[in-house]
């Protein structure tokens, strides 16, 4: 008994215009991976870092959440950026995994904090990072240099946390007589919807003596994270090389 | 069995085993938390809930006392450092309008004093239907929650109805529950829309390998076209403009505002007169055969009265000596021992008097609410407060602090 013969192997693309096609897919199923393992890797390190101050509108002060937010959060931006940018000459990382975040926030806190634990979306909204890598992105393309990028982008990065949350915050800022004790709303909000495990006293913000140096931390606490963001932009540029290097390899595995 | 059975069966079994499970939390696992923090902490009494039932907006206010132990285990932070008047509920299926203690306001931390008892009030508004169990409870910082006794508490209604409405200083009336969300969703979404402009600008183009084989072969640089940096001038412009734009236009709405605000206090004790009436242990020994904490005291009465023993009150739980003291009827009945509170000899001990008296503390509850655990803690104390009456009615609180032995047949109890 002979064996039936084989049809010999075709190439699957076969024109110039099968080839863009095909590319144009593998850039879709890319695209739509990436915003999913973005979406929850960037909002676990959100979790894990910045925390109760982008849960809560009580934790969003002057002092912590301004400068503690821009500061971690660059990170990611930064590493992924040195990849698309290095290996693809792609503006966008930052403000893709900005948006990433944004919608996975967005669905924790409607699905999970308010959907189950019952606490109104305007106590837990989440802050938005999105213009910070719009900055950030744009300001590669125009200088065509991390390290000008670092020092504006860096700085713009905070800056902008600041210009586009603030506005946020502000709403629930207004001033609130609660049986003789002054309080925001956003107080109010942290007193009324009621949290068994973060007490009141847990809460880390505006502690310091830093309005020795001025009515109000802000704009000390945006130039600081500002100041800090460029380092770190810088500091994490250099981990995204190390990911695209072979001879870290092992480290890649680790 | 085929491998198919066997995969179904597999995937299956779990379910079934989930589906069979309670579907709601039965409590707080107040009964989890290890017994010296119960035992020898916080002392809850007199607590009272205004209702059991209350509609969506409607009011329940709980009411009652609790003693911080003076005898506070060592090992455990306590209230004299900062600590905060919660409540065990589920979340925010209720909302806290205001509370009290010893009638200072406790929207913010306190410091308290050890040996001293404190006369609390929470007041909550009912928000989402369902049944509850309701506790006072005190966060500890570095100690963590100490849970006063529940009660369950249903609320009825439609959620929908629920409203928080605030005056704020300024004069505007809002309803915290809603308010200030447009203008959030509203922000994101505009932020939203130009990241998405920036992104449909690069993702119109063929993106990764076309541009990976030009960056190989050393044309990255061509990559970034005139018209890319003029998009990436019109993106940057427009986030800046519309970044400052929207400080500047919030700024104008809301001129007055306050900081988040953080606030401490020292709270005093009540002003209790003084129990003059002493009680030493002599010994006490938990009888593991026959669930009894049994109690041998020697009770000094220095007032003017004669006294008689009516209650010991230890987490959570009540023991009533029936002959003197009759349980509230609208009070959780899991929390009052059946046995009550044997006390021999059960007479009045006169003024001036010391007496020996055997107490036994009989229930299955210092089995059910784990309080036995006790034995495998490295610390094994209890505490509690003994609660005197005399012949008019009149209450005196006396704290107890004593080491506590288990016994673990039978034999001992006869000779006990």
């Amino acid at each position: 008994m002979t064996a039936a013969p084989r049809a010999r192997s075709q190439p699957a693309i076969s024109s110039p215009e099968e080839r863009a096609r095909a590319y144009r897919w593998f850039d879709l199923v890319v695209a739509v991976l990436l915003f999913f393992l973005f979406m929850a890797l960037y909002h676990v390190i959100t979790i894990l870092t910045v925390g109760d101050w982008d849960f809560w509108s009580d934790w969003k002060d002057s002092r912590w959440w301004l400068s503690f937010t821009p500061i971690v959060q660059i990170a990611m931006p930064a590493a992924i950026t040195y990849i698309f940018w290095s290996k693809f000459r792609l503006p966008f990382a930052a403000t893709f995994l900005t948006l990433c975040l944004v919608a996975a926030e967005w669905i924790n806190r409607v699905a999970n904090m308010h959907g189950w634990a019952y606490f109104p979306l305007n106590f837990v909204w989440p802050a938005t990072l999105i213009p910070c890598g719009l900055a950030l992105d744009t300001t590669l393309v125009l200088t065509d240099s991390f390290l000008f990028t670092a020092i504006a982008g860096g700085m713009l990065w905070a800056v902008l946390f600041y210009l586009a949350n603030w506005p946020l915050i502000t709403h629930f800022l207004l001033p609130v007589n609660v049986n003789g004790v002054l309080m925001s709303l956003a107080d109010l909000q942290g007193f009324h919807y009621i949290r068994t495990g973060t007490p009141e006293y847990i809460r880390i913000i505006n502690r310091g003596t830093l309005r020795t140096f001025g009515q109000d931390p802000i704009y000390l606490s945006i130039a600081f994270a500002g100041f800090i963001s460029m380092v770190v932009y810088m500091l994490f540029l250099g981990v995204g090389w190390i990911f695209t290097r072979s001879q870290f390899s092992w480290l890649k595995r680790l | 069995m085929s491998v198919r059975l066997k995969i179904v069966t597999i995937a299956v079994l779990p379910l079934l085993f989930v589906l069979r499970l309670p579907t709601g939390a039965l409590a707080h696992g107040e009964r989890a938390q290890e017994p010296s923090l119960r035992l020898s902490t916080i002392q809850w009494y007199d607590t009272k809930w205004s209702t059991d039932h209350v509609a969506v907006n409607g009011e329940l206010t709980v009411t009652g006392r609790f003693h911080i132990m003076e005898n506070w285990p060592l090992e455990i932070a306590s209230p004299a450092g900062l600590t905060f008047l919660n409540v065990g509920v589920p979340g925010p299926v209720f909302i806290r309008t205001a509370t009290s203690i010893n009638g200072v306001n406790g929207v913010s931390s306190m410091s308290l004093a050890l040996g001293q008892d404190y006369e609390y009030r929470i007041v909550l508004k009912g928000r989402v239907p369902g049944r509850y169990h309701v506790h006072p409870m005190l966060d500890v910082r570095d100690t963590g929650p100490i849970l006063g006794p529940g009660k369950w508490v249903s609320i009825a209604g439609d959620p929908a109805a629920f409203r928080d409405p605030i005056v704020t200083l300024t004069g505007q009336h809002l309803d915290l529950s809603r308010y200030g969300l447009g203008a959030i969703v509203g922000w994101h979404v505009v932020w939203i829309a130009i990241a998405l402009l920036w992104l449909g600008y690069w993702l119109r183009k063929p993106l990764l390998m076309p541009r990976y084989e030009a960056v190989v072969a050393g044309e990255g640089d061509r990559l970034i076209t005139r018209t890319d940096r003029i998009a990436a001038a019109v993106i940057l412009a427009i986030t800046l403009i519309v970044a400052v734009g929207e400080t500047a236009y919030t700024s104008m709405v809301f001129p007055v505002t306050v900081p988040l605000q953080s606030n401490q206090t020292m709270v005093p004790g009540l002003d209790l007169p003084p129990a003059h009436i002493t009680v030493r242990a002599e010994q006490v020994r938990y009888l593991v055969p026959g669930r009894t904490v049994q109690f041998r005291l020697r009770v000094t009465n220095q007032g003017s009265k004669p006294i008689r023993f009516g209650e010991f009150t230890t987490a959570n739980l009540r023991f009533l000596n029936n002959a003197v003291v009759a349980p509230e009827l609208d009070y959780p009945p899991e929390l009052i021992a059946p046995a009550g509170l044997v006390v021999e000899p059960d007479e009045p001990i006169a003024p001036g008097e010391t007496e020996e008296v055997y107490v036994e503390a009989t229930s299955t509850v210092w089995e059910t609410d784990r309080l036995t655990a006790l034995m495998s803690d490295p610390t094994n104390r209890i505490g509690g407060l003994f609660m005197f009456y005399t012949p008019d009615h009149e209450r005196s609180l006396v704290e107890f602090s004593s080491a506590i032995v288990p016994a673990f047949t039978q034999q001992a109890r006869s000779s006990g």
